[in-house]
């Protein structure tokens, strides 16, 4: 009897164990911090999570990392789910790589309602990690290599879309423009024109954090024979689109080419600081020399 | 598929972490690790060796004796491992599996085992071997995966000695020869998408090294019921007299503890209380140095408490046991919490622990 009642006894005590002090939310230290923030993404609470982060104060690799986590999982996004969605859709027995996971890597992980935010996300993302206070780490440069790949993989289709509806202004400007076209006021549409180049403008600043993420990296490398699909369009991105921006372009016979020609175009194109072959695309070398759909 | 196999390698392929704990047993974890001025018994030597000295026994082998540790999200996984039917190739069921790994993230996988073959005390003195290895590994930050592996391996030989100054006084001593072996390392999602050019030397560093650890302890018992002690575990640090890499230092640990025990007519209550690792080498929380511990058993067939419940505050968090002795051998079994992060409550691990030991004593 007196063993039975020891088993019980047992039983109930085995059944309990819990801790007695709670979670102190205001860390005193950036070591406890850091860690109070890791605790916070794995339970997936992101707003606590940034709230800790910004209480940081000795910058580093690791605080800038976690941030990048906080960030993206505040807009939904999450590397985890797109890597097993990606992997679920390759064929049984397929090898994962960079080259097949980027090559099966579509626009819909960005979605329909979140896509705004997620770019953003991203992009805020790669500019921390790039000035991250040890930014060539491997930790650090890979994550934002493979983030510059997924942002290339929307941007190259926002900028093609941007290019398309650019020319789409430029061609009904000079189908229209009264006069020399010297002025707005001789060029009907060039409203339109100029809520093109701000979407193409905003393409541009991701199409450059992509070169920026990616420059040195094994992810996304666009040096080799064999590219994967984003590496393609980057490639070509750079090749046709790095080739500087004239005040009178000669690009073609086409209206949209010859709209450039106009000074109520040009004025609102043309800028001085672009450089062929600086490694760099702007605005203005996209509208020049990406007219032909030939850069993404 | 390869990342499939890399992923459920990463949770087979196990763990380095230097022991907090050198040595454990079940029936201490339970009363929330509370062992400095432990009552004399078999597993004393090994956390104070100043407890040899009340030994009475001029000879006793015990043969073998496991300690060993697991997670309960190690239970929790290899439960899920079992339900998953992995005779079906279909994909979706390979990924629907994996995608369970999704609700893990920060969970610790942690085991250790304790392995003490053929231990031998000849009146007061004791040696020891033992083989120690713990391991863990966790997934951390769901939104960019990072997979973190640790994996150390401990054996030698602890020796071990008391002296009884005067019956109330005693001190002892040990050096301990022990090989280090220590693996770590961090595997992130772009290692895993990139596995094919990914070298072992990227995402992991081997260490090992030889050295010798040595402790000191002292235990005052004043009246029959109240007992003092303090122990100093590698002195100093312990080093290595050679080594391959740069293996972890066994930091120097201090220990101070009391023990009251409460006798009743058949059972008795044992009170005990430590402060542990004085030296706070992590700046931890107070209260993750302070231990409790209470065990209310009796004595059957052998000097020491033969069944016996067990109950502390370990880590700051609550510890339950019990332990019985079935003559043949004497199996010890408790459940805890660790508290893996710095300050209370970050990051806890409920871990349940057994320990088997035989012994036969002249």
């Amino acid at each position: 009897m007196q063993f039975l009642r020891f088993i019980l006894i047992s039983s109930i005590l085995m059944s309990c164990s819990d801790n007695l002090i709670p979670l102190n939310e205001s860390p005193s230290n950036d070591r406890d911090r850091l860690e109070l923030a890791e605790t916070y993404l794995n339970e997936r609470d992101y707003p606590k999570a940034l709230e800790v982060l910004q209480n940081v104060e000795v910058d580093s690799n690791r605080a800038r990392v976690l941030t990048v986590a906080a960030t993206l999982g505040g807009v939904g996004f999450s590397i985890w789910d797109i890597i097993l969605d990606v992997i679920d859709n390759q064929s049984s027995g397929e090898k994962i790589s960079p080259d097949n996971f980027f090559d099966s890597l579509s626009t819909s992980v960005f979605g329909e309602d979140t896509k705004a935010e997620r770019i953003a996300a991203i992009g805020s993302s790669i500019d921390l990690l790039l000035a991250a206070p040890d930014s060539s780490d491997a930790d650090v440069a890979n994550l934002n290599c493979f983030l510059g790949g997924i942002l290339g993989v929307v941007s190259v289709e926002d900028g093609s879309a941007a290019i398309t509806s650019v020319s789409s202004s430029l061609t009904t400007i000079q189908n229209s423009a009264v006069g020399a076209g010297a002025s707005r006021d001789e060029c009907p549409g060039v409203t339109e024109l100029e809520t093109s180049l701000a979407t193409l403008s905003e393409v541009q600043t991701n199409l450059q954090r992509v070169f920026a993420s990616t420059a040195n990296c094994s992810l996304v490398n666009t040096d080799g024979s064999s590219l994967n699909s984003i590496e393609t369009k980057l490639k070509a991105l750079e090749t046709n689109g790095d080739q500087g921006c004239e005040a009178q372009p000669d690009c073609g016979d086409s209206a949209a080419c010859q709209a450039q020609s106009l000074s109520c175009v040009s004025a609102i194109v043309v800028d001085d600081s672009s450089v062929a072959g600086d490694g760099q695309v702007s605005s203005c070398e996209l509208v020049q020399n990406c007219l032909g759909n030939n850069c993404f | 598929m390869s990342a499939f196999r890399a992923l459920l390698l990463s949770f087979v392929y196990c763990s380095p972490v230097v022991a907090a704990e050198f040595f454990t047993s079940g029936r201490i974890i339970g009363r929330g690790n509370t062992s400095v001025a432990q009552y004399a018994g078999a597993q004393g030597g090994r956390f104070n060796p100043a407890t040899l000295a009340e030994t009475n026994s001029t000879f006793q082998l015990r043969p073998l004796e496991f300690n060993g540790i697991v997670g309960e999200n190690v239970v929790s996984t290899i439960s899920d491992i079992q339900s998953h039917d992995f005779s079906s190739n279909d994909s979706n069921k390979v990924i629907s599996f994996v995608r369970k790994f999704g609700d893990k993230f920060g969970e610790r996988h942690y085991g250790r085992f304790e392995l003490i073959p053929l231990a031998t005390q000849i009146f007061r003195f004791e040696a020891m071997p033992f083989v120690i290895n713990q391991s863990y590994i966790e997934i951390n930050r769901p939104t960019i995966p990072e997979f973190d592996f640790d994996v150390d391996t401990l054996a030698g030989i602890n020796l071990a000695y008391g002296y009884d100054f005067n019956g109330k006084f005693k001190v002892g001593g040990a050096v301990r020869p022990t090989y280090h072996h220590e693996l770590e390392g961090a595997l992130t999602f772009t290692d895993l998408i990139d596995l094919e050019n990914l070298e072992s030397e990227e995402i992991s560093k081997a260490a090992s090294g030889f050295g010798i650890g040595v402790d000191a302890g002292v235990l005052w018992t004043p009246t029959a019921t109240l007992r003092l002690g303090a122990v100093v575990q590698n002195i100093g640090g312990m080093g290595y007299l050679s080594s391959d890499g740069s293996p972890s230092v066994l930091l120097q640990s201090t220990s101070i503890g009391g023990a009251y025990a409460y006798k009743m007519s058949r059972w008795d209550f044992n009170f005990l209380a430590d402060v542990k690792h004085l030296e706070n080498p992590d700046g931890e929380h107070w209260i993750q140095l302070l231990n409790l511990g209470a065990e209310f058993g009796r004595q059957l067939f052998t000097r020491d408490l033969d069944i016996g419940l067990t109950a502390g505050l370990y880590d700051g968090n609550t510890s339950y046991g019990l332990f019985v002795d079935l003559w043949l051998a004497r199996v010890e079994l408790a459940k805890y919490t660790e508290e893996i992060g710095r300050q209370p409550g970050v990051k806890r691990d409920k871990r349940l622990t057994m320990t088997i030991s035989s012994s036969m004593t002249l």
